[in-house]
């Protein structure tokens, strides 16, 4: 019998610091010690893993490097809890663990040949961005990429080189936003789910995704329903507290479903399904 | 007059005032021998109000414990909470309003003047498994047991909460209201205390190490207890972690001494601790010792005087300091 | 399969052949039941009239250690620790075993959990059915009954003062009989009879009762009631009904030690305590007691049910007679059953 709860050896191979502050995001760049373990750890776009350090703890990430990006992983952490603290306080050449990967993909092969609108606030960009680099990678299989990203400062915004140069090349439509003025900020000021009924994105043919904040989502969504997205074009994904990260300790339980195995990717219509204590 | 019925009376004619939100009492409980709290926000609700020797609970518990929505500023903004306490019970108010824990203006009081509450699992193991509810009465120095359409009558000291059998302060020491009698105050010498000082320190030893071991850290204790209320409490700290989450030995002693510790100069000895376990530990014998200590080396005893500031948040200097460096 | 008959002054004897293996059995400790590995079969008491004892920790002990590390420049070695002993558990009570059975399904699901699971095949369950069922007990109300054979290898049923009736259910259990000799003979027809009738005689002592129809649809339909309010206002979140309950499975997971070496472990947890849901943010989804009562009373008759196959509930009532302030299952239910129905 296999061993679920053993992590994979695994090593920091960059770091990227996007933004700074008390809550600090940085991007960690990861490779397992053993490249054996390339050949199971098959990750999709969309899953997750548990990163951590023996004698600190472990904390479900979403692995925000498409599969098309081959060899490492990409992790995008933010300064948080006891855990994601001990992280980023190493540097590169630093051992850590990685067990998974865990939980439902978002269903990209589906989605071929339509157009894909992924919505991102704050470091909800982070679980989109396996989508986005997949479809750039894959970009005769899909109708377009348009990316609606807003933060509460220009100092909040995560992933700006890689924004800038897919705005520069026209691989991706990008509207950037921030929720109040700022210094040098030339683009739109106000709240991503209003950017996105600003912006009036055509329902056809698309599938929009989202993720940030829980209150953001909440809206996002509502706002896509009244621009005329099917329940079945919609989709988000969702946090929450897990620790074994396979649907036995209970702690990521909501309405029928633990999210670590059953989500953490959800449809319109399954996350309606959910009841509200989340 | 009945105590139940003067409760009620008076329940009624306090929860019809304007500036009184609720009030916290006991009521019938769903089987057998048990009672439950209950919050009533209604008068014409006091009738499911009881006061029995069945009356186990120490509800001001419920006036540290948050998240209980309508007892939350927010709910009742500066209304009042009125609640029902014994003896011991009424002692917590008393060191909650001391050391700004939550005030007794906020309160209307009534007391009661307790003949002791029972053991629960000393009658029930005397009448076992009984389902409808189940009544119980003082007469002279017995109880008069109702249960499944039968009338017994027992000493009292044979089903006596242990507590209550060495109680010194059973007149609530705070009140805006009386039910019962005044019942003089007695002097605490602490007996039962004697015979666990008597043993030696590898006797002392090894009996808590035996009891620690059977304790399941499910932090009971803590929850029932009107002072535990720290909201960041050391239990629940990650960063740094003062005590493992793992059950062994030595982390549940560590969790039990430093608790006691906690709790010296403040436990209003309600027993709920020892009450509420279920693994029979015998947490009093931790508290009562502590309690002894304080009142020889400082002449203190928790919550009676409604006067006194927290034994710990001051000083005299002809305080003991064996142990100060 | 057989039924055979063992004199109840041969018990001891029955036990001592329960060789090779660690014996775990009921003691009494300051008048409360409590399973144990013992060496010595004489302490052995089948007290009939208290068994709050948990018994899940046979295959789901508090302490589990997943695995030791030893970290260094290079990184981190990781040891998987398990040791799982051979273990008979003797004594337990029908309702016990079934929710060994409840839980397997979970720990199988979709990632199978070897420390669970290993334990479980290396555990043989002697059950000893109820003959003085309490007034907490409800298992008929959720498919079971005192002299239940679900999970079991063995069960034992009083049939007089003097002797047993010992039903052999699996090969595991047969394989305990064939070591033990001649210390158990053949049961006779009336043997037969009488174990029957005690099974009866105990089902009709149970007088506590709760309406499951439809619970699952009912439960989440109630999910906006106010009624979970009221019923949540006297819990204190205390705990004691999850670490009590056999079929309550959460738990955290730790690292113990220091950066150089130390071991992760899991311990139980408890859905009931504030902290279980809080993120790192200090955001908490189920803040108020009453929610979390709401989640505990929907994981059990709504979720698993649908998930698993199993009510996650065995009618033992521990959760009834340890709560401190009278946390009723039976009656939780039947007022949210009310409360839809008004």
């Amino acid at each position: 019998m296999s061993n679920p709860y053993i992590p994979y050896s695994a090593v920091i191979k960059d770091l990227r610091q996007e933004t700074e502050g008390e809550r600090a995001i940085k991007t960690f760049t990861v490779d397992f010690a053993d490249k054996k373990v390339w050949n199971e750890f098959a990750q999709k776009p969309g899953q997750c893993a548990m990163v951590g350090i023996p004698g600190v703890g472990e904390s479900m990430i979403s692995i925000c490097s498409s599969p098309t990006q081959t060899g490492y992983l990409q992790f995008s952490i933010m300064k948080m809890g006891k855990v994601t603290t001990a992280l980023h306080e190493l540097g590169v050449g630093s051992a850590i663990t990685v067990r998974g990967p865990y939980g439902t993909p978002f269903p990209v092969d589906d989605w071929k040949g339509k157009k894909i609108l992924t919505i991102g606030g704050g470091i909800g960009l982070a679980p989109l961005r396996p989508i986005i680099n997949y479809v750039l990678h894959n970009n005769k299989d899909y109708k377009g990429l348009d990316i609606i990203y807003g933060a509460r400062s220009p100092q909040d915004l995560v992933f700006m080189e890689e924004l800038e140069k897919m705005k520069k090349d026209g691989s991706a439509g990008i509207n950037l936003t921030v929720d109040a003025e700022a210094d040098g900020w030339n683009n739109n000021v106000g709240f991503v789910p209003q950017y996105l009924l600003d912006l009036k994105p055509s329902p056809e043919n698309t599938i929009a995704v989202t993720c940030g904040p829980p209150i953001m989502i909440k809206f996002v969504l509502q706002n896509l329903v009244e621009l005329g997205f099917g329940d079945e074009q919609i989709f988000t994904t969702l946090e929450n507290r897990m620790k074994c990260g396979i649907g036995k300790c209970g702690k990521c339980n909501v309405g029928g479903v633990y999210v670590c195995k059953d989500g953490p990717v959800f449809s319109y219509d399954k996350f309606k399904l959910l009841l509200p204590d989340m | 007059m009945d105590a139940t019925k003067q409760l009620r009376e008076a329940a009624e004619e306090i929860l019809a005032r304007e500036d009184v939100a609720c009030l916290i009492g006991y009521e019938q409980g769903s089987y057998g021998f048990r009672v439950q709290p209950c919050i009533l926000t209604d008068p014409g609700q006091t009738d499911r109000l009881i006061i029995s020797p069945l009356c186990v609970n120490n509800l001001t518990n419920y006036l540290t414990l948050e998240q209980i929505g309508p007892l939350t500023k927010e709910a009742i903004g500066e209304q009042k909470i009125a609640i029902v306490v014994k003896g011991c019970d009424s002692r917590a108010i008393t060191v909650l309003n001391a050391e700004n824990g939550f005030s007794r203006d906020r309160l209307v009081i009534i007391g009661v003047s307790s003949p002791g509450v029972v053991d629960i699992s000393k009658i029930e193991a005397r009448f076992p498994n009984a389902v409808s509810p189940a009544e119980v009465t003082v007469k002279e120095n017995n109880f008069v047991i109702s249960c499944e359409g039968e009338t017994s009558s027992i000493p009292q000291n044979e089903l006596l909460a242990s507590k209550c059998q060495r109680c010194k302060n059973a007149m609530p020491t705070v009140y805006d209201v009386l039910i019962g009698e005044e019942q003089p105050a007695k002097e605490d010498v602490f007996e039962d205390v004697a015979a666990a000082e008597a043993q030696n320190i590898e006797e002392k030893a090894a009996k808590w190490q035996e009891e620690f071991s059977r304790c399941i850290r499910c932090y009971a204790c803590r929850n029932a207890c009107p002072l535990c209320y720290c909201s960041d409490c050391m239990l629940d700290r990650l960063r740094p972690q003062f005590i493992r989450r793992s059950v062994t030995a030595v982390d549940n002693s560590l969790f039990h001494i430093t608790r006691a510790f906690h709790l010296a100069g403040r436990c209003i000895e309600c027993g709920e601790c020892e009450r509420v376990c279920p693994q029979s530990i015998p947490l009093m014998d931790l508290n009562r010792k502590l309690a002894k200590d304080v009142k020889e080396l400082f002449d203190y005893e928790a919550g009676i005087d409604p006067e006194a500031k927290p034994l710990f948040g001051t000083f005299k200097t002809e305080d003991s300091d064996e142990g100060i460096l | 399969m057989d039924t055979l008959r063992l004199t109840k002054d041969k018990l001891n004897d029955f036990l001592k052949s329960i060789s090779d293996v660690q014996l775990m059995a009921p003691i009494v400790k300051n008048g409360r039941t409590s399973f144990e590995i013992i060496e010595n079969p004489d302490a052995v008491e089948l007290n009939l009239d208290d068994y709050t004892a948990t018994i899940k920790k046979a295959a789901f002990p508090q302490n589990e250690t997943l695995f030791a590390y030893c970290s260094g420049k290079n990184g981190s070695e990781i040891k998987d620790v398990q040791e799982m002993p051979k273990t008979v558990v003797f004594g337990i009570r029908p309702c016990d075993a079934k929710a060994f059975v409840i839980l397997d399904s979970l720990f199988k699901g979709d990632y199978e959990d070897p420390y669970y699971l290993k334990r479980r095949e290396a555990t043989v369950l002697i059950g000893h059915s109820c003959s003085e069922p309490t007034n907490r007990c409800f298992c008929p109300s959720v498919g079971g009954s005192p002299a239940g054979q679900e999970g079991l290898d063995l069960l034992f049923t009083d049939i007089s003062d003097s002797a047993y009736a010992v039903e052999v259910l699996t090969d595991q259990g047969k394989a305990i009989i064939d070591s033990a000799g001649d210390v158990l003979t053949k049961a006779d027809e009336a043997d037969k009879v009488k174990c029957d009738e005690a099974a009866k005689a105990a089902l009709n002592k149970i007088r506590r009762s709760v309406n499951l129809e439809n619970i699952h649809e009912l439960l989440p339909s109630a999910f906006n009631s106010d009624v979970w309010k009221e019923i949540g206002n006297k819990c204190i979140g205390c705990g004691i009904c999850t670490y009590n309950c056999p079929t309550c499975h959460c738990f955290d997971i730790q690292d113990e030690g220091c950066s150089a070496a130390g071991r992760r472990l899991r311990v139980w947890d408890g859905c009931m305590y504030p902290e279980f849901t809080v993120h790192a943010s200090g955001e908490n989804p189920r803040k108020d007691r009453g929610d979390r009562i709401r989640n505990r009373m929907l994981h059990k008759f709504s979720f698993y049910p649908q998930n698993l196959g199993y009510v996650a509930c065995v009618g033992c009532g521990r959760c009834i007679e340890l709560c401190p302030v009278n946390e009723d299952l039976i009656e939780i239910l039947n007022k949210v059953r009310e409360a839809v129905n008004e």
